[in-house]
């Protein structure tokens, strides 16, 4: 009897032990199984990518803490064109930025997830790298870097959030491989919305358009701009004694934009507050800023239409009419704009000049392109 | 011990013998600021021109290059050869406090201060490409294709040449040419020591710019000066430039 006491006993005790010990294995399991998470056994060997800076053109400036590397760019082009980072996978960086329309969408206002409007229209991201005083129409992000944090969130845009994306990419076995490559990452914890930002500021960073007409002439001294392209050119830049047509006050240097901010008289206000889309006003928070937008470049102009931050120009022709019959005199109105006197021929000579401003190759570029096509 | 006590006591004469540096931080300040007729500028706020009408002033940018400070042996600069002085004058306050720009000097007396208005021939010949983008010479905001020049100032403003309150016209005086860069000397007489804070101040008056001693520019028939044809424009205000700059 006593004998089977202690079996029983026995048997009782070893039970419990056992059972503690299946349960510390099994949460074991949870915790600790990972194959994927290390991923120091993929090779990290990050080569420098050269941007050759075109002809004219100021030196880029690139962030200390994010060099190019031939992986981050090769990364940061997958994930520009990958619809990943939208909530049901339907939009991506590429949607809104097309290579056939100068990386703009030719759309008037850009639209979302679920087809859902935007405010403003979408910027070329031709030269984009050169931009040193703000991304977006109001300058709201101070760096690729942080520009390319915020479409990912926004309800307009991608509806996404970022813990979802980070998710996302590391459950993905070609993108852990990818940022190991680019980063150096070691396990895929580390796949953060930093380093999705990281890469596809570097991919941005090589789009370049510098083989337009005016390049070649103007720059490059291997063509000739025809008398009435030349007669644009100098009312463009008001050189010689020809009229003013003030574009080159805003629209100038190299990249054909200062990078400034300007209420350019499209909408007519008493009072500056009431504007409606206060554009760089809403982030400096000064009302004299109420209503002014970044002059965007002008190079491939004729390929980003519709114009203005809310598109609501549809032809370049349009513009002009704007410019020389229709700008409104608000109170912080830059002060070029109300002296444009031109002739029907003069502005034919400025579009026409316009037109030289146009590169097409950059569309064959094929490490430009949509790599899951 | 005596011989730890006197290593002590030339281990702490070495310690604060270090600490006696003589450059002492911010010890001469130079504050900037746009007035109208020696009375702080309010920007949009209207203000009498001589040419019989009321003006709004929007903008108020000067390229200076500069400041250098001198003693008897030594010229100090500031840290940027080049930059732009800026006035946001939102209100009074704003316009009184203006702009500070801040000397680390020794101590001693000072005799001089120069600035240029501009950028000289050397600088002038170049454009804001061949600068790095830290520098304010990168920014074709400041940069002129039509005359290749950088441009050295921007004052802008509205008038009402009608009196109806409504401000219809603009006027928008951009300069530069490296012809019309200036170098501005002032004798000063500061005694700089530790502890004591001398301030300068250092006033642009806009209205003076325009219209020194009733010779105004004519904001109606010229109320720009990008063109060859502004030329003269652009000679009147330099002109005017030595009765509009004062330093007390």
């Amino acid at each position: 009897m006593i004998k089977g006491f202690i079996s029983i006993k026995y048997i009782f005790i070893i039970g419990i032990i056992s059972l503690f010990i299946s349960i510390g294995a099994c949460k074991k399991d949870i915790v600790n199984v990972c194959t994927d998470c290390d991923l120091t056994g993929i090779l990290y060997n990050p080569q420098d990518y050269i941007l050759v800076n075109p002809p004219g053109f100021p030196q880029m400036n690139i962030p200390a803490n994010n060099p190019m590397t031939i992986d981050g760019v090769q990364l940061g082009r997958f994930l520009f064109y990958d619809p990943i980072l939208s909530k049901d996978s339907t939009i991506a960086c590429g949607s809104c930025h097309k290579i056939e329309f100068a990386f703009t969408d030719g759309q008037a206002l850009s639209k979302g997830v679920g087809g859902t409007l935007g405010t403003r229209s979408a910027m070329s991201l031709l030269n984009i790298g050169y931009a040193n005083k703000g991304l977006f129409w109001d300058g709201r992000a101070q760096t690729l870097e942080e520009q390319a944090i915020q479409p990912v969130e926004n309800p307009l845009e991608m509806k996404e959030s970022w813990k979802n994306v980070e998710r996302k990419l590391q459950s993905s076995k070609i993108y852990r491989e990818m940022f190991r490559k680019a980063f150096g990452v070691e396990e895929k914890k580390e796949i953060t919305k930093e380093l999705v930002a990281k890469a596809i500021s570097q991919f941005e960073r090589t789009l370049l358009s510098y083989n337009s007409r005016f390049d070649k002439t103007i720059l490059g001294s291997q063509d000739f701009l025809t008398d009435q392209e030349n007669s644009g050119y100098d009312l463009y830049f008001n050189t010689n004694l020809a009229t003013d047509a003030q574009c080159g006050h805003c629209h100038n240097g190299p990249i054909f934009t200062n990078d400034g901010y300007f209420n350019n008289g499209i909408d007519s206000f008493t009072y500056l507050k009431d504007y409606p889309d206060k554009g760089r006003g809403k982030i400096t928070k000064d009302s004299f800023d109420y209503g002014k937008f970044r002059a965007p470049s002008l190079r491939n102009i004729a390929q980003t239409a519709p114009y203005m931050h809310d598109g609501r120009f549809k032809t370049l022709e349009e513009v002009m009419i704007h410019y020389t019959e229709h700008v409104k005199k608000v109170k912080n109105l830059d002060g070029n704009l109300v002296h444009l006197k031109i002739t029907e021929q003069e502005k034919q000579d400025v579009l026409v000049f316009l037109k030289t401003l146009e590169d097409t190759t950059y569309r064959s570029n094929a490490s430009y392109k949509n790599p899951f096509k | 011990m005596m011989k730890y006590l006197t290593f002590l006591l030339l281990f702490s004469a070495l310690i604060i013998g270090c600490k006696k540096d003589p450059l002492v931080n911010d010890l001469i300040s130079i504050r900037a600021k746009a007035t109208y007729d020696g009375q702080p500028l309010v920007f949009f706020q209207p203000v009498e021109y001589p040419q019989g009408f009321k003006i709004i002033v929007k903008r108020v940018d000067i390229m200076i290059k500069g400041f250098n400070l001198f003693d008897s042996i030594h010229t100090i600069r500031t840290p940027d050869s080049v930059f732009v002085l800026h006035f946001t004058n939102k209100d009074e306050a704003d316009a009184k406090n203006g702009i500070l720009t801040s000397f680390q000097v020794n101590e001693g007396q000072y005799n001089n201060l120069n600035f240029g208005i501009g950028v000289d021939s050397l600088i002038n010949i170049r454009n804001p490409s061949n600068f790095p983008s830290a520098s304010v010479l990168s920014d074709y905001f400041y940069y002129w294709d039509g005359w290749k020049s950088f441009i050295f100032m921007k004052i802008e403003g509205s008038y009402d040449a009608d009196g109806d309150g409504n401000y219809e016209g603009t006027f928008t005086y951009h300069t530069g040419k490296t012809s019309l860069f200036k170098i501005f000397n002032f004798p000063v007489n500061i005694n700089a020591k530790k502890g004591v804070v001398n301030e300068l101040e250092l006033s642009f008056d806009i209205k003076n710019i325009l219209a020194a001693d009733g010779d105004y520019i004519d904001l109606v028939l010229n109320p720009t000066s990008h063109k060859p044809t502004d030329v003269p424009t652009l000679e009147k205000i330099y002109s005017h430039l030595s009765k509009s700059v004062t330093l007390k």
